[in-house]
């Protein structure tokens, strides 16, 4: 263990201009096209729309996002790291089921998780029913009950789909603090969780919660179905409602600014982590045995996640059909589920092969200003999907309109265009919406090689894409799973971006199973709702055993 | 035979008398004095001592020196045999010449006004960057690819420098040398000619680019030579100097890869290849040992093919090695180039739009328009291909543009259908049928939309609220004495929004605006759901009063799930304001995209969609009211009250939602 004050990388000021550097910005331009085009759509004039807005919905709008984000934010932590410690720090039975079990809500999507329990906890419910059954009550006048499309029922199934993100980084980094620190916090009789653990894990547990926050800051699905007026929702409004894209295009630029501070917070979390482990024996903690009333709480504080995020929803989907509304086994879904997987794949492949070379050029060849681009071309996770779409749309329109006066122009031949419609549009738009995830995956994985593994190899007289392919790619492999999983099962979920730019006829689980949602007719499409969660399971537990080899690293 | 060797002895000798070659007679003079000058100066010689040394035998006629000779000779008679096999460069600054005008359809001289000297050294100037900054590429090109090294190689085995070693070099890389030169000499001599006419002449120095003339007699021959010449830090970072070029051809690693440029440095420099000659250096000249005699003619000349044909090679039979052993795994393994070919193969299956079909960009659900499309198909056997989403589809459209696939556009409301003419989206469609069949207040003055179907916004009422049932118009749920009696969705929703505009249509934006502030100071709970969910609200008691669409109220009475026939039974329905200006209504309807490949078939569908069978339809899949006059209602939708639409044009309802949704943002809704 050694406090590396050396960095990884030289500290190269200027841009150095060879085909590495080219190749990178030219993949960060392509990345931030799109969101550069919102931006453009924002540079127009509102006509004195925000006055206003300022005047009336605004203050509103971001006093629930703050709020929301606050909500989310405490929830997952409350979830993610309680769990997270207590597998790693007890030994009880069914631990090994709880540790990965504990992934399971990340694929379940936000807005499912909303219907379900709407479904399940409203008037009409099966628990307000059994509740004035056995009380004799008649009607909703006659009692209190805790309304679930709510600012607080917001915060809770959001927190508990997305608190994973900020499960998956506390476990990883309880388990690589090696445990001579918590030894040493013994000998000294201090609280392990309070005084060694929590500190120590705080940069990750932080990158966690920038994810998680930023999907609460983008989500629409949720929000509109519960009728929270958050920023999205409010561009939404604005957009339709006053017939103004630049307007709404403007309010995404404002929400922007939640998320920059949010990117910050992340940068500066692992800015702190610059510590690093060149010991190879360096031993995880070895978990304490947990018996009787210890166990039982272990049971609980794992147990309660699971059950809210996971269990919940995916019982009520099941009631569904087993009660008969979604038995129609027919063709058009099971297309949808070929369709998600070969798309959540490929995006998955491509995200991680674009977040691998920008993070390995950025940090070896770069110099600070690439540094910076290559972070930034990772923003596209803060938008909401249709506005990013929408950029999306309007980049791929433009290049596409390039396109065609040059070929027509040069050859005469008509052009039909291939970025503007086709499944290209829809790969680009995830691509560059879930390079945040991808990205965070390789920079964490990046953070905790010992610096000069690079250096290493360059004196052994091997070039840059030597010892990137045979050095630096071997080592980070396993966070470059893991972050290719994430990306998957994000794919798998993702709605607003397929709904907008997909193809004639191409239809996705998520797309599918909206436009009954849409309709409040979850109950129709119940089985390939429970196909989504399903699909999404497999990399779910993949990913937890590449947590495990983490664990069992050196 | 007598001819051709007379030519291959007029082939050896012109390079000498040619002032445009470097070993032309002059230039070797001048390098000639320059060395002496240099030798005189540097080390401090007598002119004799000096003489003798440029003149040494030791480089004069080592070994290496004696092979550049044999070399030169054997390439000189190889190229007599290629040479008139390759192409010209005249030919193909012709043939570039003539593409261009057919490219750009015909031509245009650029510049005419300005003077001929001008452009002739503009023409100088770019055919020397073009040359020089091309001849840096392929040597860096050669140093770079294995394949290519084998060949260069024999140029660097050269371990005496004199001016002949520049005609040291593998006829392989002579003929990649030669088709550079031509092909930018044909590329800047078509281009310009095109561009500028016969102006585009160079200015010569005997014959000779002035650029290269300038070079040569600036002492180009040293370069491969044992004379030390710098031009100092700040010159050598511009112009490759001969001591620059020595380096080049350094034995010592440091050097290795350095300075490819020709005259100019500054591709160097960008290139980061650029090494400065800073002070005298001692250096050898050649490359590692290679167990090939290096001057042997079969180790210059056939040497390099074998070396190619190994490193062509061992990795093939390497990976067949490797194939073999993991077949196996291979075949089981699903391959990620079959992934992408099927990713690819839909979304070319997809992408393009076909003749007998039509393509639908829509607002509306598809399972909602499904069975509209399969009576389309039943009569006319077109194919109809949809994409649904529910907001953005506007903007992909215009984004599109010309190359949209759409042909037909389909919302469920009057807002949005009313963006796509905003934007400019919708063709004009001039139709009897259109014309007859959709009352004039529920299309487009303009013939870009028209209305397929009707919805009214109606106020649902709990059966228990005997009180409310009394209700006649929307201005009553402002009143105080409902308060905590209404459930409502959110007032930003389109269908509120429209009602809303309707009432400022009606009775101007103030008195909106304090109805609106009334509903929601008698709203029972934080707007929120859809229609099916006020009427649920009002069956769990939470509410007495709500507004509807009348068609959720259908699609509750003849749900699946049996509570939710209940909610339907809970409620009556009133179409309010049947005194005054009648029933606020919505419309869904379409529009043919403005740059449709198929308007005619488009056409077709829209007129179809007013017709009896769709017009029925329509109440029979979403209870919604036909727009078509000679359509009857049908039993159902009859059974819940026969009413007066609001008959205000409905193209107003959108033009003022914008201002509608000012007063719901205000109003708090």
């Amino acid at each position: 263990m050694v406090a590396a004050t050396a960095p990884l990388v030289a500290a190269r000021r200027r841009l150095e201009f060879n085909p590495w550097v080219f190749a990178a910005v030219v993949i960060a331009a392509i990345l931030l096209g799109p969101i550069l085009a919102v931006f453009g759509a924002a540079a127009g004039d509102s006509g004195g729309l925000w006055r206003h807005l300022f005047e009336t919905v605004l203050p509103r709008y971001v006093a629930n996002t703050l709020i929301l984000m606050v909500g989310v934010g405490v929830v997952c932590l409350v979830f993610g790291v309680s769990a997270a410690w207590t597998v790693v720090r007890y030994d009880f039975i069914g631990r090994q089921w709880f540790q990965w079990m504990l992934l399971l809500p990340a694929a379940v999507p936000a807005y499912l998780i909303a219907y379900t329990y709407t479904d399940f906890l409203e008037y009409a419910g099966p628990v307000q029913k059994m509740l004035r059954e056995q009380f004799g009550w008649q009607s909703a006048r006659d009692y209190w009950f805790p309304e679930i499309r709510s600012m607080g029922g917001a915060m809770l199934v959001m927190g508990a789909v997305l608190y994973p993100y900020v499960y998956v980084m506390a476990r990883t980094a309880f388990l690589l603090t090696p445990a001579s620190l918590y030894e040493v916090g013994m000998l000294a009789n201090r609280s392990l969780f309070w005084k060694i653990g929590l500190p120590l894990a705080r940069p990750a547990i932080a990158a966690g919660l920038a994810l998680a926050l930023m999907e609460t800051i983008s989500d629409f699905g949720t929000v509109e179905y519960f009728a929270i007026e958050t920023l999205t929702l409010g561009i939404f409004n604005v957009w339709l409602g006053m017939n103004s894209l630049t307007a709404a295009a403007q309010i995404a630029a404002f929400a922007f600014l939640f998320v920059i501070a949010l990117l910050t917070l992340e940068l500066v979390a692992r800015a702190r982590r610059r510590f690093t482990d060149t010991t190879r024996r360096a031993v995880p903690l070895r978990a304490k045995r947990a018996e009787g009333l210890q166990a039982v709480r272990c049971w609980m504080i794992c147990g309660a996640p699971i059950l809210i995020g996971f269990v919940g929803p995916v019982a009520v989907l099941g009631s569904f059909v087993l009660k008969g509304y979604s038995l129609a086994f027919d063709y058009a879904w099971a297309n949808a589920a070929a369709n998600s997987v070969l798309l959540a794949g490929v995006v998955a492949l491509l995200v991680m092969a674009a977040a691998a070379f920008l993070g390995l050029v950025g940090m070896f060849q770069g110099g600070v200003v690439l540094r910076r681009t290559t972070a930034v071309a990772s923003v596209g996770y803060a938008f909401p999907g249709t506005i990013l779409a929408i950029g999306v749309v309007t980049a791929g329109g433009v290049i596409d309109d390039g396109i065609g006066l040059l070929v027509n122009g040069l050859f005469g031949i008509t052009y039909q265009g291939w970025l503007t419609s086709g499944v290209t549009l829809i790969v680009l738009a995830c691509i560059i919406r879930f390079q945040a995830v991808g990205y965070g995956a390789v920079a964490a994985g990046l953070e905790r090689l010992p610096p000069n593994m690079m250096n290493a190899n360059l004196l052994l007289g091997h070039g840059l894409g030597y010892g990137m392919r045979r050095v630096i790619l071997p080592l980070i492999r396993l966070s470059f799973v893991a972050g290719g999983l994430l990306v998957f099962v994000d794919v798998m979920k993702e709605l607003p971006m397929t709904l907008l730019l997909r193809p004639f006829n191409f239809e996705t689980l998520p797309t599918y199973v909206y436009q009954f949602a849409k309709d409040e007719l979850l109950e129709e499409a119940a089985l390939p709702a429970l196909i989504i969660v399903a699909v999404g399971i497999l990399p779910v537990i993949m990913m937890n055993a590449v947590l495990n080899r983490f664990a069992r690293r050196d | 035979m007598d001819g051709l060797f007379l030519e291959y002895v007029r082939d050896l000798t012109d390079p000498f008398v040619n002032p445009q070659k470097r070993v032309f007679f002059g230039y070797l003079g001048i390098a000639f004095v320059l060395a002496i000058a240099v030798q005189i100066y540097a080390s401090r010689t007598d002119l004799s001592k000096a003489v003798a040394g440029v003149l040494s035998r030791k480089v004069w006629l080592s070994r290496s020196a004696l092979a550049d000779y044999k070399i030169l000779l054997i390439n000189q008679f190889l190229m007599m045999g290629v040479a008139p096999r390759l192409i010209t460069k005249l030919a193909l600054a012709t043939a570039l010449f003539e593409s261009l005008h057919v490219w750009l359809d015909g031509r245009v001289i650029l510049l005419p006004d300005a003077p001929d000297w001008a452009i002739a050294s503009l023409f100088s100037c770019a055919l020397f960057l073009m040359d020089d900054v091309t001849k840096y590429f392929v040597h860096r090109a050669l140093h770079r690819w294995p394949v290519l090294w084998a060949f260069h190689r024999v140029h660097h085995s050269a371990e005496t420098l004199t001016p002949f070693t520049v005609y040291r070099t593998h006829p392989v890389e002579a003929l990649i040398f030669s088709l550079r030169g031509i092909l930018v000499h044909a590329v800047a001599i078509g281009g310009f000619l095109y561009f500028f006419g016969s102006r585009a002449d160079l200015v010569t120095v005997l014959g000779a680019n002035v650029f290269l003339f300038a070079f040569n007699v600036a002492g180009s021959n040293l370069r491969h030579s044992h004379v030390w010449i710098t031009y100092g830090p700040v010159l050598e970072r511009i112009f490759i100097s001969p001591a620059q070029h020595q380096i080049h051809h350094s034995m010592d690693a440091r050097h290795h890869d350095r300075n490819f440029g020709a005259v100019l440095a500054i591709w160097d420099w960008m290139g980061g290849s650029l090494c400065l000659a800073q002070g005298r250096q001692r250096l050898r000249f050649g490359v590692r040992e290679t167990g090939v005699d290096a001057h042997g003619m079969r180790g210059v000349f056939l040497s390099p093919f074998d070396e190619v044909f190994l490193i062509i090679l061992r990795p093939l039979i390497k990976d067949i090695q490797k194939m073999t052993t993991k077949m196996t795994q291979l075949i089981r393994r699903p391959s990620l180039t079959g992934t992408m070919a099927f990713v690819l193969s839909i979304s070319a299956f997809s992408a393009p739009a076909q003749a007998a079909e039509l393509n639908i960009y829509s607002h509306r659900q598809p399972f909602l328009i499904q069975p509209f499309l399969d009576a389309y198909k039943k009569k006319t056997g077109t194919t109809i291909n949809i994409v649904y989403a529910s907001k953005g589809l506007a903007q992909r459209l215009q984004a599109e543009g010309a190359r949209s696939p759409a042909d037909v556009i389909l919302t469920v409301d009057i807002a949005r259908l009313f963006v796509y003419a905003d934007k400019d989206l919708l063709a004009t469609v001039n139709s009897e049928v259109l014309n007859k069949n959709v009352p004039a207040h529920l299309r487009d003055p303009g013939n870009k939309w028209f209305a397929f179907s009707k919805r009214a916004r109606i106020i649902a009422v709990s059966k228990r609220a005997k009180d409310a049932v009394g209700i006649q118009r929307y201005e009553a749920l402002a009143d105080p004495k409902w308060k905590g009696r209404l459930c409502s969705r959110p007032g930003s929703h389109v269908y509120n929004r429209a009602l809303v505009a309707s009432m400022i249509h009606a009775v101007g934006v103030k008195a909106a605006e304090a109805w609106s502030k009334g509903v929601v100071e008698n709203l029972a709970r934080r707007p929120q759901g859809n229609d099916r969910a006020q009427v649920k609200a009002i069956y769990e008691g939470q509410c007495d009063i709500a507004i509807i669409n009348n068609y959720y109220f259908g699609k509750l009475k003849h749900a699946k799930k049996p509570e939710q026939r209940d909610w339907a039974k809970a409620v009556t329905l009133i179409f309010p304001n049947q005194k005054d200006r009648g029933t606020h209504v919505n419309i869904s309807g379409g529009g043919i995209a403005k740059h449709s490949k198929n308007k005619a078939e488009a056409k077709k569908f829209l007129e179809f969609l007013t017709m009896k069978t769709a017009q029925d339809l329509y109440a029979a899949v979403n209870f919604e009211y036909p727009v078509n006059p000679d359509v009857p209602l049908s039993e159902e939708l009859k059974s819940w009250g026969v009413f007066i639409e609001d008959r205000m044009p409905i193209a107003r309802v959108a033009e003022l939602a914008p201002v509608a949704q000012r007063v719901i943002d205000r109003a708090g809704w």
